[in-house]
């Protein structure tokens, strides 16, 4: 078997098996998020490190749905708040006051719900963003590598203050080959990624079941689809971009 | 008909199909990786938009090269080169601009042996073509991955009229479809997107086939993440200055 040949059955053995788990806790929550949107609210995505891939997959994405808004670091960076260095060498990490900051710059709704992306769930500050969005009553959502979370958060971490969580289900470490006893590894954002399309597959489905216009957007790249998505966001009157 | 399970399912049928149509882009594109990292030159990323994600998975694990430098859009507002209002005019669209890419190359350290993976689903907007022209013109070797079924059905926005393919050494076709997203439903818009997955799966090629090389062709240890503190520490340093 060549690499490549090697690597494409490792990705989709894992995301077979990793779907095969989480199917059931996948339409669950997707039903809980329809509720919140049916209801007003936004899904705000919040994630660390490669966590981030999954708020991208989620917020203003072709063939995605309008009520989500990704929060960044970054978004903090390009409007001074915080310094890209804090990011760089991983001092953002222990922060506390990341809530207060994302307040400054997004308009934030007593509706929304949260989902918090962290694949081992154990850094300060995402554990009190969930503390502090918790005690304020939204629905925190998160999502982690279960093996992963219990080797570095030690039952101490994210998964505290999450109503719900989704399971990546997959091995810690990520292995995707080996090369001359090097460990290459690197699957789990991709599995990441792949579930936040269930969870649109599935919301589209509860729309139709509520006989709802699924608010779907357009590939940006497209003739006329500035207009199209701007119509849909444009109700969220900056809540979403 | 709209489902998870059939999203998958599709995905990995992509997923097999890159790994068959793309082979000799893939094995191409790290030879170049390869010959840059052991001429002890950088690999430059830079994809805008959700194009971003192929950048951010070769990056940071274990296992990941080291001498990959993530080019980031929002360099220009963080080095001073627009306004952050310049940046994040609505009716601008930032990445659809032409004629930045000598201002956005000079913000880095970039040297002789290094090359770029530029990355853009359509291919179509001003800032990547103009990277990849630029980077071209100073004699660097610049790997292309989009999505060909979309490339090819939009015109350019670059005055050139050029698409980003067509400014490449080597092109990976994503294999996703026009527009990105992947399953018809009952309105004027697909759902479920599979650019970044697919990028993902390249990404992680280009770094294992790259890791290969390195060791079998040029008989080097890789230099690659182990989690070894000491050791990982020792390698960035090296490059510390282009990353």
């Amino acid at each position: 078997m060549g690499r490549i040949e090697e690597i494409s059955d490792t990705f989709i053995s894992s995301i077979e098996s990793a779907y095969s788990k989480q199917a059931d806790n996948l339409h669950r929550i997707s039903k809980l998020i329809f509720d919140v949107i049916a209801d007003g609210g936004v899904i705000q995505l919040f994630g660390i490190g490669h966590g981030e891939e999954f708020v991208n997959e989620l917020n203003f994405r072709a063939g995605g749905l309008a009520p989500f808004h990704g929060m960044r670091l970054s978004d903090l960076v390009t409007r001074g708040l915080i310094d890209q260095n804090e990011i760089d060498n991983g001092r953002i990490n222990e922060r506390t006051d990341i809530l207060d900051l994302f307040t400054k710059i997004y308009k934030l709704d007593e509706r929304d719900a949260y989902f918090l992306i962290s694949f081992k769930g154990n850094e300060p500050l995402i554990i009190h963003l969930a503390k502090q969005l918790k005690n304020r009553g939204h629905l925190v959502i998160g999502v982690v590598n279960r093996k992963t979370y219990d080797r570095y958060a030690n039952n101490e971490g994210l998964l505290q203050y999450c109503d719900q969580y989704i399971d990546l289900s997959l091995d810690e470490p990520d292995i995707v080959t080996q090369v001359n006893g090097y460990q290459i590894t690197g699957i789990t954002s991709t599995v990441a990624d792949i579930f936040a399309q269930d969870i649109n597959a599935n919301l589209y489905n509860l729309y139709l079941e509520n006989h709802i216009d699924p608010p779907i957007l357009l590939s940006a790249n497209l003739k006329d689809a500035d207009k199209h998505n701007n119509a849909l966001t444009d109700v969220y009157n900056g809540r979403v971009r | 008909m709209v489902s998870a399970e059939l999203f998958n399912k599709s995905v990995s049928d992509l997923i097999i199909q890159i790994g068959k149509k793309e082979d000799d882009n893939l094995t191409k594109a790290a030879e170049v990786m390869a010959k840059t990292i052991a001429n002890g030159g950088v690999v430059h990323v830079f994809g805008t938009g959700h194009s971003v994600g192929l950048g951010i998975d070769m990056k940071n694990k274990i296992g990941s090269l080291i001498p990959i430098h993530i080019m980031r859009m929002n360099d220009f507002v963080l080095k001073g080169v627009v306004s952050l209002a310049e940046y994040t005019d609505k009716d601008n669209e930032f990445e659809r601009r032409s004629g930045l890419a000598k201002d956005f190359i000079d913000l880095y350290t970039i040297n002789p042996n290094d090359s770029f993976i530029i990355i853009s689903n359509s291919g179509i907007n001003g800032i990547v073509i103009d990277l990849a022209l630029e980077a071209r013109k100073r004699g660097h070797k610049v790997i292309v991955v989009t999505s060909m079924a979309h490339t090819a059905a939009e015109d350019s926005r670059h005055p050139s009229g050029k698409k980003l393919y067509q400014c490449a050494d080597i092109v990976i076709d994503n294999c996703g479809p026009h527009g990105d997203a992947l399953l018809p439903t009952d309105t004027v818009a697909k759902i479920c997107s599979v650019s970044s997955i697919c990028n993902n799966f390249i990404a992680q090629c280009l770094s294992v086939l790259t890791i290969d090389l390195l060791i079998e062709k040029y008989h080097l240890d890789p230099p690659v993440i182990t989690g070894e503190i000491a050791h990982d520490e020792q390698i960035k340093n090296k490059y510390s200055e282009c990353l």
